[in-house]
């Protein structure tokens, strides 16, 4: 039987100028009838690139320079633009990373599920509805009557990508292209999505093209696996040979960067009690303005655990379960209504912030996103002597220190004169956990500080927290979504469900013997867990 | 229910925000130097001090500040702008008799603006969504440039020398034919022909401003993944420009357009100087020249509720293009 879709030799060119020519080089590979298969790669190999070309939507400045694409025996490249028109949403749909961006914001879902049967003319009239509504109960959304009317700002982003899965499946096409769609969804929704588009696939014998980063997802999903580096694809072939047995050395060195969830040795913690808090509570919204009230949002309620010197504390939960607030009230950014934060002897909030300063420069953050964080128009020199120097540290010491630690997370001193934009996601990650060890601090929390970003640098950015904190014997609060990463790292799981602390204790109880059902849920959301049982 | 909750809430912060300035004004107009009591005596050739003392007295100048701003704010709440003495008419019929013909002028510079700029805008980003006439985008954006970087009085001054002394095709001052005594159909035409070229004055340089911003938003929403969405399912790229793209780039056209009719005000006094426009442009830079404070305040206040009110309509028309605020206001 011939291949669904046949791509031969297929090269992308990047805008001159770019670091490298070519956005995918000479990429052949095929995608049978009702065959899933998984593009996988880091950042910047040109997995979404691959998807979008099979469409020939390909970012603005891009142009394919040579190869084939066919599908169903039809040569796509030589098809013409209205023909194009013709196939995607019919033939080909495409399913996105961020299903909120990915909707027209100021039009209503069903109105854009809609919006596919009228451009091909397909069931016209009332029939239009009645199929939209089909839809959205197929893919589970509750009550489609009125879900319909909604704006996509009004619903979740698991119903969001429902309401992507619908459009694509519109017209019950040959292929579905998914790009990234789970990545921005919590584990659960992920594990709810992923079911639904296997169900897909086994009831409609729809194939799909499935670009992630993630292998948990790839050994959930995959029939066939490619693995993309630099444009370059490296490795094609059945996922659980290429799970097993990766042949490449890059795919080896992909899947030993995936952390397991199985607690690492860690060196035990001192006995010194360095950070406690009780009865945490903290209140969004509330009130009323002129005229109307506000909606209240109880972000951390009652919340209490301590670190002692050399533990790392993971609080782990899922989008809106009150980490990031939590570790905004540790830091006093947000202060909190309620409860009390010891640190070093002294109860934070009830000290001035005059008293705090002097404090704080022992109490560092380590923010998610690199990219954002760093000042663009600074120095790396500024950003890290920033800080000590308004604690009174004069300019040739902090200058000093900043060198020293640079070379301590792995960077040249030559770093100190370049802006963040000239460095990777990874190495501004670097920067930012340099910043942060500036002070001389003694607690550390890190939120999310990995979650940006490609598995093989969060290995090496994980490795070098751990070194670190071996070394200097910090007391880290570490915020994170990922069990994986949370088991690579922390002594101490708390689990966070709505603003409370539903269980805590050592992590290795936790993987093994989760006693509370949400904790149980989490776990059993996790893609690809056979893949914890590798060596 | 919610909507009516919405307007009484902005209406109530409206009327704060007249009042707000109303004082402000007031304290702006008594802090500027010049005694008004001295002015006026010195106009009617008066020395003698006790004079002055007695106008003082007469118009509550002697009175403390904050005094004469609370019986001023008292006199505002009832709607009474006071007595222009200078014209010897309560300034509300003074302004009254002029406030038409800047809402007309205003009204028609506004429009123009808005359906040249945003249509011109939408050609110029059409020519480079669909790839090609990126010479018309090219085109589109020169002229803008040359209106957005033209003084406005240097524009008018041109305008009339083209049309009105080289062409002869169009009136170059007044709102009328002085004498003509045009009644019906005939005299719409008469103003209307008067009207073209304070419109253009006044109207070309915020066109080039809608050109410039239509044409980045819609560039910027053109990026936006729902527009690959878009595409995505098969529609041809006009439907996805007039669907997707202009829909959403409107809503910073919206708040723009607010903005601007307040600064259009503005340039309304200038417009309205050099046409000779019988608007209350002129009135204020006549009111300024002979130090008519009551006139002054008068026509200020009336400006900038004019600013308040279009404020509060530009909210309104938001209500209608943006339901992400449309349906908050309910939720909540």
């Amino acid at each position: 039987m011939d291949p669904l879709v046949r791509v031969e030799n297929l090269t992308i060119r990047l805008p001159p100028g770019g670091d490298r020519a070519h956005a995918i080089e000479d990429v052949s590979f095929t995608v049978n009838e009702g065959e899933i298969v998984c593009v996988v790669g880091e950042s910047g190999s040109g997995k979404s690139v691959t998807a979008s070309a099979v469409l020939r939507l390909l970012p603005r400045g891009l142009a394919i320079a040579s190869g084939r694409i066919s599908f169903a025996g039809e040569d796509l490249l030589a098809a013409s633009a209205a023909r194009m028109r013709d196939l995607r949403g019919r033939e080909i749909s495409m399913i996105f990373q961020e299903p909120l961006s990915a909707l027209n914001p100021v039009m209503r879902v069903g109105n854009q599920v809609a919006e596919l049967m009228e451009a091909h003319g397909a069931y016209p009239g009332e029939a239009r509805r009645a199929r939209t509504l089909a839809l959205f109960d197929y893919v589970g959304l509750p009550e489609p009557v009125q879900l319909i009317e909604a704006y996509p700002f009004q619903i979740s982003g698991g119903q969001r990508q429902r309401v992507m899965i619908a459009m694509a499946l519109a017209l019950e096409p040959k292929l579905i292209l998914a790009d990234e769609p789970t990545t921005a969804l919590d584990v659960t929704t992920q594990k709810q999505i992923l079911e639904l588009l296997r169900k897909i696939r086994k009831e409609r014998g729809t194939a799909l093209l499935f670009v992630t980063h993630d292998f948990g997802v790839v050994a959930e999903m995959a029939d066939r696996l490619l693995v993309m580096e630099k444009g370059r694809l490296v490795e094609d072939g059945p996922a659980a040979q290429v799970l097993a047995a990766p042949r490449h050395p890059y795919t080896r060195s992909l899947i030993a960067a995936v952390p397991r969830l199985r607690p690492a040795a860690l060196p035990a913690p001192g006995d010194q009690v360095v950070l406690s808090v009780e009865g945490l509570q903290k209140t969004f919204g509330g009130g009323a303005s002129l005229l109307r009230r506000r909606r209240k949002v109880v972000a951390v309620k009652d919340v209490r655990f301590s670190v002692r010197r050399g533990e790392t504390l993971g609080i782990v939960g899922e989008s809106g379960s009150g980490k990031s607030t939590l570790a905004r009230c540790l830091v006093r950014l947000v202060e909190p209504e309620q409860g009390r934060i010891v640190f070093d002897g002294h109860d934070v909030r009830a000290i001035s912030r005059d008293e705090f300063r002097p404090l704080r420069r022992r109490l560092q953050m380590v923010f998610q996103d690199p990219f954002a964080s760093l000042n663009p128009r600074k120095r790396v020199r500024t950003i890290l002597t920033d800080g000590p120097r308004a604690h009174g540290t004069p300019a040739p010491d902090a200058q000093a220190r900043a060198a020293e630690l640079l070379s301590l997370v792995g960077l040249d001193a030559s770093a100190l004169d370049r802006f963040p934009h000239e460095f990777s996601g990874g190495q501004r990650q670097r920067i930012g956990i340099a910043r942060a060890l500036m002070m001389d601090p003694e607690v550390i929390v890190a939120d999310e500080p990995v979650s940006a970003l490609d598995v093989s640098v969060q290995a090496q950015v994980l490795e070098l927290l751990d070194g670190l904190q071996r070394r200097l014997r910090l007391a880290m609060v570490f915020i994170t979504h990922d069990l994986r990463v949370a088991a690579r790292l922390c002594h101490t799981l708390a689990v966070m469900h709505r603003g409370e602390i539903v269980e805590t204790g050592p992590a290795g109880d936790i993987f093994a013997a989760p006693q509370h059902p949400y904790t149980r849920q989490l776990l059993a959301a996790l893609p690809g867990r056979h893949l914890d049982e590798r060596p | 229910m919610s909507f009516v909750r919405f307007l009484a809430g902005r209406l109530v912060k409206a009327v704060i925000v007249v009042l707000a300035i109303a004082a402000l004004n007031f304290v702006l107009v008594r802090l500027a130097p010049g005694d008004p009591a001295s002015v006026l005596a010195g106009e009617a050739g008066a020395t003698d001090p006790k004079f002055v003392d007695e106008l003082r007295a007469r118009f509550g100048l002697d009175k403390p500040v904050w005094e004469q701003l609370l019986i001023y704010l008292g006199q505002v709440v009832r709607l009474d702008l006071g007595f222009s003495y200078r014209n010897q008419v309560p300034v509300i019929a003074l302004i009254g008799e002029r406030l038409p013909a800047t809402l007309l002028l205003m009204t028609s510079g506004f429009l123009f603006s808005l359906v040249a700029g945003v249509g011109l805008g939408v050609l110029a980003a059409r020519a480079r969504f669909l790839e090609r006439g990126r010479f018309l985008d090219s085109v589109v954006m020169t002229i803008a440039l040359v209106f957005y970087a033209t003084p406005l009085f240097w524009l008018a001054l041109m305008l009339v020398i083209l049309f009105s002394v080289q062409l002869n095709w169009l009136p170059a001052f007044g709102m009328e034919s002085v004498g003509a005594n045009l009644t019906g159909v005939s005299r719409a035409v008469d103003i209307a022909r008067h009207l073209v070229l304070p419109t253009l004055a006044l109207g070309f340089f915020f066109m080039a401003v809608y050109v410039r911003l239509t044409r980045a938003a819609m560039l910027e929403v053109m990026n936006q993944d729902y527009v690959r969405t878009a595409l995505a399912k098969g529609l041809s790229p006009r439907e996805v420009l007039r669907k997707h793209v202009l829909r959403n780039a409107l809503l910073p056209i919206v708040t723009f357009a607010g903005v601007q009719l307040g600064q259009m005000a503005g340039g309304a006094v200038l417009v309205e100087t050099v046409f000779a426009w019988p608007g209350v442009g002129r009135l204020m830079f006549d009111a300024l020249l002979q130090r008519d404070y009551q006139l002054l305040l008068g026509v200020f206040l009336i400006t900038s509720g004019t600013v308040v009110v279009f404020n509060l309509l530009t909210d309104i028309v938001y209500l209608f293009v943006d339901p992400r605020i449309r349906v908050e206001g309910r939720a909540r």
